[in-house]
């Protein structure tokens, strides 16, 4: 049985709209128009179908032989065509927008991000060791360059001491890269800090506040401990994966975007915790294969710990309650010297990081000062 | 204007030329809402899936419902872009920006406190005009109605030249000249297109433009002053409070003149401080709607005076309607967080098809198929640098 129906055609060479009448015989489609200006015939095995209908909007067809030509469908004949058109007529792959594939298509999604956000960090921890020697160099030197405002402290003596316990404590390390130590000067900082490329800083103020070298070197073990472990590279290449993997995945939509970048933080937060915890570790490792008493680092926390509080109302409660600590970067304090081991008291297995001068020396480091580069 | 005064002066107009176009037609915009919805969700689920790969097929998808959902004359226009020559595009784009920042990357590097290295940086201000330009190509290219597609030629160089001379003269003029250059750009691009082998033609000009132009600048410097003088009233009324921003001098002066006892009653200061807040807030949201006004007028020159094909079209927009569909896209996008993206989508198409009305019906068995190759060039540029224009 021949069915026939009316559609619209373009021939594609002029801007002539037709009206035509369709037949559908066994091996072709006929297009004629009605006052028999135009007669085409299209074999199915040479159409192809450009879009299905979607009412009101109707099919879309054109022929090999003349792909500028199209002839539209009204989605109510839709159905008698299309079983005449072979599978290839259509586009290799067509995602439907059922509503049933779209709730299964979300949930794959679901699926998706919480696989990235709990198995994301193991790849990306992975392309951080593969980043060459030369670039993490670089890299450090512009992050050295762009963190450090105030002048470096220079003093021969004071140097000589550093560099000292620097190397005592780089003999532990198994990783071959130079390490880099700087103090600069800034009394009011109790901080020190590693960055990619071996770089290592400390501020004024841990020296100012420090009793002994001991509690110095259990510092500089941890931020070594922190290179020894590749973390700053590692966490470099999280906090850019991170963002640039949810940034692809939202394709520029912004709200999507930002809801992600907020759930990205709180693992990045995990991450840095985890690492602090395994630099503290790691650093007393360092510490005993350089035969300094590690309990140095245990030290230094708790004389953080004691000013704290005094700055508290000289009550002996820590500054701030332990479950504060989940959303810091930082482990707080009191956790991480309950995880240090107990030092040893077993004074005739240890050297003191530094004698007396030394120390002395160490201290008076800023005697001597140069502006940053 | 309402519609109807706009509409009464287009035929007043028509009179006077002499011409008398035959029929009025408005452009249809049918697509259903729920549809759209779906292939956003579609396309965000397979982004999220694909790591955002799969946006280019996503894009174009969306694109074929949307364009295909217009219509004209009983004809539906026709979207015929591919995801793929938007991916490659893509691909090009981010090889060519890489080729203009290496270099300033690599001289950053050598020599991070120079300031040399950031010269490498001025063909930077060529990419965005050329980006823009490209791509308005690119989407006209891909654009058919009756079997016809559309065709932008010129030089995005050229164009390039155009929007950065007239960025120059914006700045130096202080935007007096703001109208010649949105006529200018916008010629370029009309009398570089073509419909088939048919060019379009734009007679406008920015000077029929100036008289609004200068009344809403001349309001805005009005609202600047109004700005002013709340701050003025805060600094005077309100001297003991800490404004962390003023000077020191000043305050611990007018801390001195203070009087020893606060004499002026509560309601009175209460009062004063809202008038304060409003003459600093009121320009925020008045100056946007009156450049509404000068955007209406923008409109109607650039949409009344172009042609093809025996075609001319007329633009309904009004003020009081732009306003409208501004301030309403505004509040959803704050109450949906975002979902409602396409709602607003829709919410500018329709109103975009309610307000354009098409003069004549083209001899459509004139106008050929131009025969010479589709721009290979997509959309990648403007794509990269996350540009949302209006690109016409």
């Amino acid at each position: 049985m021949l069915s026939s129906f009316e559609a619209k055609f373009y021939d594609g060479e002029t801007a002539r709209p037709r009206q035509v009448i369709v037949e559908l015989s066994c091996a072709c489609l006929h297009i004629k128009a009605q006052d028999k200006s135009l007669q085409q015939n299209w074999p199915y095995n040479d159409i192809k179908i450009l879009a299905q209908p979607v009412p009101p909007l109707p099919a879309r067809l054109t022929a090999k032989g003349n792909p500028n030509a199209r002839l539209y469908i009204e989605p109510g004949y839709w159905r008698q065509v299309r079983t005449k058109l072979p599978k290839n007529a259509l586009p290799i792959i067509t995602l439907s927008t059922n509503w049933n594939y779209l709730i299964v298509y979300a949930g794959l999604s679901v699926f998706v991000i919480l696989g990235t956000v709990f198995f994301g960090h193991k790849l990306l921890d992975y392309a951080s060791h593969t980043i060459p020697q030369i670039a993490e160099e670089k890299i450090g030197q512009l992050a050295i360059q762009s963190l450090l405002t105030n002048p470096e402290c220079v003093e021969p003596q004071g140097r000589a001491s550093l560099e000292k316990m620097a190397q005592k404590l780089q003999q532990g390390m198994a990783r071959d890269i130079d390490i880099k130590v700087r103090v600069i000067s800034d009394d009011e900082t109790l901080n020190a800090f590693a960055t990619p490329g071996g770089y290592l800083v400390i501020f004024s103020g841990v020296l100012k506040k420090a009793d002994s070298a001991n509690e110095v070197a259990g510092v500089l073990a941890h931020e070594m401990a922190h290179i020894e472990m590749n973390h700053p590279m590692k966490s470099l290449v999280r906090n850019l994966g991170v963002s640039l993997t949810l940034q692809m995945m939202a394709g520029n939509r912004d709200t999507i975007s930002e809801i992600a970048k907020f759930a990205g933080i709180f693992r990045q937060l995990h991450y840095s915790r985890q690492d602090e915890l395994e630099a503290d570790f790691v650093g007393q490792r360092l510490l005993r294969k350089a035969r300094i008493d590690p309990s140095g680092l245990k030290l230094f926390f708790e004389r953080l710990n004691k000013a704290d509080a005094a700055n508290n109302n000289n009550n002996d409660e820590p500054a701030f309650p332990v479950i504060l600590s989940y959303f810091s970067t930082h482990p707080h304090t009191q956790v991480r010297i309950d995880k240090l081991e107990p030092g040893k008291t077993n004074a005739s297995a240890h050297e003191k990081a530094l004698n007396e001068a030394e120390w002395h020396a160490l201290k008076n480091i800023c005697a001597q000062k140069a502006d940053p580069d | 204007m309402t519609e109807q005064a706009v509409i009464a002066n287009n035929e007043s107009e028509e009179a006077q030329s002499g011409i008398v176009l035959k029929e009025i037609k408005q452009v249809i915009y049918d697509s259903r809402t729920e549809q759209v919805y779906k292939i956003w969700l579609l396309n965000l689920f397979m982004n999220i899936m694909t790591l955002g790969i799969y946006s280019f097929w996503g894009k174009t998808r969306l694109r074929q419902y949307i364009v295909g959902s217009f219509s004209l004359h009983g004809d539906r226009f026709e979207y015929t872009g591919t995801g793929k020559e938007l991916f490659f595009g893509f691909l090009k784009a981010v090889t060519v920006l890489l080729g203009i920042y290496a270099p300033f990357m690599i001289a950053t590097l050598n020599a991070p406190d120079a300031a040399w290295p950031a010269l490498f940086l001025i063909t930077v201000i060529y990419v965005i005009p050329v980006a823009l330009y490209s791509a308005l190509r690119y989407r006209l290219s891909r654009l058919d109605w009756r079997g016809i597609r559309f065709r932008l030629t010129g030089s995005s160089l050229n164009y390039a030249n155009l929007y950065i001379w007239r960025g120059v003269l914006d700045i130096i003029s202080l935007g007096i000249l703001l109208p010649y250059s949105d006529i200018k750009k916008y010629r370029h691009k009309v009398e570089n297109s073509s419909y088939g082998d048919i060019p379009f033609s734009f007679e406008g000009h920015g000077k029929n433009l100036m008289n609004i132009h200068l009344a809403t600048y001349a309001i805005a410097i009005g609202l600047l002053f109004m700005m002013l003088l709340g701050l003025q009233l805060i600094a005077v009324s309100f001297p003991y409070t800490d404004f962390s921003m003023a000077p020191q001098g000043i305050s611990a002066l007018a801390v001195q003149s203070m009087p020893e006892e606060n004499s002026l009653p509560l309601l009175s200061e209460k009062s004063v401080f809202i008038t304060a807040v409003t003459f600093i807030l009121l320009p925020f949201l008045l100056f946007p709607l009156v450049r509404l006004m000068y955007k209406t007028a923008l409109i109607h020159e650039m949409i009344n005076h172009s042609h093809v094909a025996g075609i001319g079209f007329r633009s309904t927009v009004t003020t009081l309607a732009l306003v409208k569909l501004k301030l309403g896209n505004f509040f959803i996008i704050i109450g949906t967080l975002g979902i409602g993206a396409p709602y607003i989508m829709q919410r500018n198409l329709r109103f975009f098809a309610n307000h354009m009305q098409i003069k004549g019906d083209p001899e459509t068995s004139k106008i050929r198929q131009i025969t010479d190759q589709k721009p290979a060039d997509a959309e990648g540029l403007h794509e990269t640098l996350n540009l949302d224009a209006d690109l016409i």
